[in-house]
């Protein structure tokens, strides 16, 4: 079942509090957070938030299309890097 | 290798086994741009001890995502079974540039990552796709950093020089450091 639009989005709050912070303060900086649940808001776009993964911090770099979707959908806790590293060099990587 | 000890040729498959009675190969691709195995291309083919020959594509079909190959002068099962398990592989300089803002990830690993102020951070060691944007993963002196493939953050990346600037935020390379 979907989450009530009377609750609104949930946006963890400790989270919200240090990107409000930043945003004031006109700065960039990477939190770290163990808030996977956490919606993201446009407050965060241009902000790198390092999203823990079970294992590791994952940076992730907050672009608009990413408002609305939860944090831990862009750290992935389970990362298949194929049989080889060979198998990767004629494969492209995008600087978005 | 070349003489600035770049790989002369790039790894693009291996054959899986044969493919019915009239020499067809089914290919385990590995690149991401399948026309590598067009109609009259050449490809290079080296088994397992290390001999190679050099083949070309009569007709490329797919079953599925499977990439299946007729070659010229392999006309039977047992000439393509004789074909199980090689690589294949075609000229580095053979492949196309890619469009701005695009690198193909055989190039981009090993390259020595620099701040724009000139301190190196280490060397790239893998590239992980990750839904949000690609992160290269960059082997420093003594720890892993994590630098995500975005503009904001990677400045220039000089392939031929082998160097990558980047302009890290701040906490994404200090953190890591002891």
């Amino acid at each position: 079942m979907a989450r009530s639009i009377k609750k609104g989005p949930f946006i963890d709050q400790k989270l919200l509090k240090k990107i409000d912070a930043l945003n004031a303060a006109n700065s960039k900086k990477v939190i770290k957070t163990w808030a996977r649940r956490s919606t993201i808001p446009p407050e965060f776009v241009g902000h790198t938030i390092a999203v823990y993964n079970g294992n590791k911090f994952i940076p992730v770099f907050i672009t608009e299309n990413m408002v609305g979707h939860k944090l831990g959908e862009f750290a992935p806790t389970r990362i298949f890097r194929g049989h080889s590293g060979r198998k990767t060099a004629d494969k492209a990587t995008t600087v978005a | 290798m070349d003489h600035s000890g770049k790989a002369l040729f790039v790894e693009i498959g291996r054959v899986a086994r044969a493919q019915g009675i009239k020499g067809e190969i089914r290919i385990d691709s590995w690149t991401d741009w399948p026309e590598r195995f067009l109609a009259g291309g050449r490809i290079f083919f080296q088994n397992q001890e290390g001999e190679g020959t050099w083949h070309e594509v009569v007709r490329m079909r797919f079953q599925g995502r499977t990439v299946i190959l007729k070659l010229e002068g392999i006309d039977d099962r047992g000439q393509a079974e004789r074909l199980r398990g090689a690589v294949l592989k075609i000229r580095n300089s053979d492949r196309p540039p890619l469009e701005k803002g695009r690198y193909y990830i055989g190039d981009v690993v090993g390259l020595t990552v620099k701040t724009e102020g000139g301190r190196v951070i280490g060397k790239i060691n893998e590239v992980l796709k990750m839904p949000a944007q690609d992160l290269y993963v960059v082997r420093g002196a003594s720890r892993e950093i994590l630098i995500p493939a975005v503009r904001q953050m990677i400045k220039k990346i000089d392939v031929e020089a082998g160097i990558m600037v980047v302009d890290p935020v701040e906490g994404l390379v200090e953190d890591h450091e002891d």
